[in-house]
């Protein structure tokens, strides 16, 4: 048997990506009826565009993890084609931001293969995350309800998706430095050793910052996402599930207190329990989402010849619904996996990362895209209340695309170092 | 750190495996109930791309087809209001009703795939039209019975009691199933009820049409024979109240068979005094009342009181067919075919055949009997009655020279407006082809008003 070295397997998985990618846009040109030109051009761009990262990697960083540009790949080929197939006009858009995706990942694989300097700047990236979650809900624009955009001329840019890969590099800085001491009970409070006050502060301050997203942005999912985030961080970092326990604690009693004083979370959670009091109102896109799905059956409506532009918003926060009705159970359970394998990537690269600032930014990278995928992925099949977070790498969404392109390159990056330390 | 990035590692594969449970049980588990709710308008949407198969007559007229237009299919119904009550209507707002309905599985061709070839181009989502529908009515007798109840309201079946095959169904008022869309809002609110198909789901009271009943009854416990000679007042006092005769007429003394043809309400009631409640409830029932007829249409079951309900006023009212006896057109048709047939009722059907838009048929009526409510020998007896009644009794405007008709006319008191005028009847007598059941509602009686339309159906069909 031949050992494949890690880049060639790379360049295999991206084989048959790309194959699936051509295949799929072929279908969905002929059952829409949209010039099979455009779809071959399309995915050849999406092929190339894959190429180009895969002879970066090659370039830069030999020993990186070779499953994460092949997934990455394939979810956002599948993003691309549902997006063409659902409107065909914007599907450009995603591309161009496919485009400086990848240049972002070619900036960040040039600058940042020795990432360690990072941490010098903990404080930098916390104040630019915090400014950066906040200015929305001063000169942001609404939509939906929740206050999220920056508009700048004719690109609109969601700045939460940035603060949250800022926040990952701040809290793997700063938890790397006083995890120790954050370990360390000294105080006893109602029966359970605590550490020093002044060294719960952070834990304090990001509640208080989840729970203001919530109240001034009005946004549960980005709020719940960064409480998450924070959490599992901590909990990785001091192994005191203390601080799981009271965080959690916290977050109820705070959110419990939003859902009595705000009527947009209430309304949220009393149509996630009972859709059907409303069917035609508040209901209908939660009901048009699990009529999508439930319509998919096992193997689907095929590409293309379902019904999925009944949902409102079905290229954002819904494409993994228009997934699930025209690939039915097949398609959404592989779609399903190809996340959770991502993440399972991402946390061993954590686990072989040398450097413990490498290994928290590698948890707390695939925390955000375990909590990000899940939550939108169980607010749209009714498992969950529905936040509206995107999907990553398949939501039409220019910020959400360039984040999860950087996120990749930040994973490609530890893990090529943990690799090259290891061999 | 390490195990403990396992642990994080392990709840969220625990997480996203009940993320792969749950999308199970909404597209494997729950997926057809989820998919069947009145709210899921995707069967509407995928329906429209498929091309509905024809609904024909037996003549080979198209009474109902589907026409493309842009991406979808509509549905059109050429002879319009003539045939509603029998294709019934189908829009994507308002639903479906009367073979659109019963026959939806086949029109829309989701019955089954038959060939390799559909499936594949199923696959490919391309069209694969739906079953072609013929029918057993003739559009001659249907044009004829439609023109001859003309603007009354009422309702008309002419069948083969025979084989149970209808030859045309008319209901009036009718509507226009092209516009339904258009004029929903006062169709429904129409009080004369034009969506109603009076056939197979009008009550009405059947007066002495129900006297077929009535007399079998007789017959068969050995009360009377034709020859059974009774006293005929115009009055008789039942039970603290009274039967009268039509107009108080007063017949002095008569047969059995007289009363019959003269349709004597005084004779019958004491004939369903002396044969009591139960006797009368049970052979009635024996007659298909209480249970929906199967047919190809839905039906509502005609309606008798329990035997412990009537005191016996009521029964002497319910063997001449008023009070709360209640029956339906298609109910008294079947009636009459048991007459005709030898006391046998053959299930109703209007469908001949179901065929594929290559030619295979998958569906083709199978003639069966549903009822043997009298012996042969009560039929033959009751049939003479009946051409009695057409030769010499209320029936006369039934008569066609050449040919033997059996009949039985029917004058429905409802309270203080006009009778319903009421005819049942078949020929020819000796081997009878063609059984038609009239009603007009409020038309007066019924040896005038629905006996002559009968006649001129029996005509038309006989040609």
């Amino acid at each position: 048997m031949i050992a494949l070295s890690r880049r060639n397997i790379e360049l295999l998985l991206l084989f048959f990506v790309s194959i699936s990618i051509f295949v799929s846009f072929f279908l969905v040109s002929q059952t829409t009826g949209q010039p099979a030109e455009n779809a071959l051009r399309i995915a050849g761009f999406l092929s190339s565009m894959f190429i180009v990262l895969h002879i970066a990697n090659r370039h830069f960083i030999r020993e990186a993890d070779p499953a994460l540009l092949p997934l990455s790949a394939f979810l956002s080929g599948l993003g691309l084609v549902m997006i063409w197939r659902l409107k065909p006009d914007l599907a450009i858009a995603q591309a161009i931001w496919v485009l400086a995706g990848t240049a972002a990942i070619l900036v960040v694989l040039s600058l940042l293969k020795r990432y360690q300097w990072l941490k010098d700047y903990k404080y930098t990236w916390a104040i630019a995350g915090i400014i950066l979650l906040f200015a929305p809900a001063f000169i942001g624009v609404e939509r939906g309800g929740a206050k999220l955009w920056l508009n700048f001329g004719p690109v609109s840019f969601q700045p939460a998706e940035m603060a949250k890969i800022l926040f990952v590099l701040f809290l793997a800085a700063y938890l790397e430095e006083k995890r120790e001491l954050l370990s360390i009970s000294t105080k006893r409070v109602f029966g359970f050793w605590l550490p020093e006050l002044k060294h719960l502060g952070p834990l304090i301050v990001m509640w208080l910052i989840s729970l203001v997203i919530l109240v001034l942005e009005r946004d549960l999912g980005t709020s719940l996402l960064f409480f998450g985030l924070f959490l599992s961080m901590l909990y990785v970092a001091t192994g005191r599930p203390i601080y799981v326990t009271f965080g959690t604690l916290l977050f109820i009693a705070g959110a419990t207190a939003c859902y009595f004083a705000f009527s947009h979370v209430q309304a949220r959670v009393d149509i996630w329990l009972d859709p059907w009091i409303d069917p035609s109102g508040k209901g209908y896109q939660i009901i048009q989402s699990i009529f999508a799905i439930a319509s998919g059956g096992l193997t689907g409506a095929g590409l293309g010849l379902g019904h999925p532009t009944l949902i409102p918003a079905v290229q954002t926060d819904f494409i993994f619904s228009s997934i699930a009705e025209e690939l039915g159970l097949l398609g959404s359970v592989a779609v399903v996996l190809s996340f959770l394998l991502f993440i399972l990537r991402g946390l061993k690269i954590a686990l072989l990362a040398k450097d413990d600032f490498g290994r928290l930014v590698a948890v707390g990278l695939a925390s955000v895209f375990a909590l990000q995928s899940f939550s939108i992925i169980g607010g749209t099949t009714k498992l969950i209340p529905l936040t509206g977070v995107t999907l990553p790498y398949m939501s039409y969404g220019g910020s959400s695309i360039l984040m999860n392109f950087i996120l990749l390159a930040l994973l490609l990056v530890i893990s090529a170092k943990g690799a090259s330390q290891v061999e | 750190m390490n195990k403990r990035i396992g642990r994080l590692g392990t709840i969220i594969t625990a997480a996203f495996i009940i993320l792969i449970i749950n999308l199970t049980y909404l597209q494997f588990i729950a997926a057809s109930g989820l998919t069947a709710k009145p709210e899921n308008i995707r069967p509407i949407l995928n329906e429209q791309k498929i091309r509905r198969g024809d609904i024909v007559s037996a003549d080979g007229q198209v009474l109902a087809t589907s026409r493309k237009i842009g991406d979808i299919y509509k549905r059109y119904y050429p002879e319009g209001n003539l045939v509603s009550p029998i294709t019934g209507f189908y829009s994507t707002k308002y639903g479906r009703t009367g073979l659109e309905l019963t026959f939806d599985e086949y029109l829309s061709g989701q019955t089954r795939i038959s060939s390799p070839e559909d499936y594949i181009k199923r696959l490919l989502g391309k069209d694969v039209p739906g079953n072609n529908v013929t029918l057993t009515i003739n559009m001659d007798i249907q044009r004829t019975a439609d023109r001859l109840l003309g603007d009354r309201k009422g309702a008309i079946i002419v069948l083969n009691p025979r084989t149970g095959a209808l030859l045309a169904l008319v209901s009036h008022p009718s509507y226009n199933p092209n516009d339904v869309d258009k004029n929903w809002g006062s169709l429904i609110k129409d009080p004369n009820g034009p969506m109603v198909n009076r056939v197979t789901q009008g009550r009405f009271t059947p007066g002495s049409t129900f006297k077929i009943v009535t007399a079998t009854a007789a017959l068969e416990n050995a009360s009377v024979t034709t020859e059974t000679v009774f006293d005929a007042p115009d009055t008789i006092k039942i039970y603290g109240g009274k039967v009268t005769n039509f107009e108080g007429k007063n017949y002095g003394r008569l047969t059995f068979a007289d009363a019959f043809a003269k349709s004597v309400n005084t004779v019958f009631a004491q004939v369903g005094k002396s044969l009591g409640g139960p006797k009368l409830v049970d052979t009635t029932r024996a007659f298909g009342f209480g249970d929906k007829p199967p047919f190809d249409l839905p039906t509502v079951e005609s309606r008798i009181p329990r035997a412990s309900e009537m005191d016996e006023l009521e029964v002497a009212w319910a063997a001449v067919g008023q009070g709360r006896v209640q029956a339906t057109p298609l109910n008294m048709a079947l009636i009459g075919s048991a007459v005709a047939n030898d006391g046998k009722v053959m299930r109703p059907f209007l469908v001949e055949k179901v065929r594929e838009a290559g030619g295979n048929t998958v569906y083709e009526a199978n003639p069966r009997a549903w009822l043997s409510p009298m012996k042969p020998d009560t039929s033959q007896t009751v049939k003479s009655l009946m051409e009695r009644v057409v030769n010499e009794g209320t029936g006369k405007a039934a008569r066609i020279s050449g040919i033997r008709v059996a009949g039985k006319t029917g004058t429905a008191e409802v309270g203080k407006d006009k009778p319903h005028a009421w005819f049942v009847g078949f020929a020819p007598a000796e081997n009878p082809q063609v059984l038609v059941a009239v009603v007009v509602e409020n038309g007066g009686l019924g040896g005038h008003t629905a006996a002559p339309i009968a006649r001129e159906i029996m005509v038309e069909a006989l040609k």
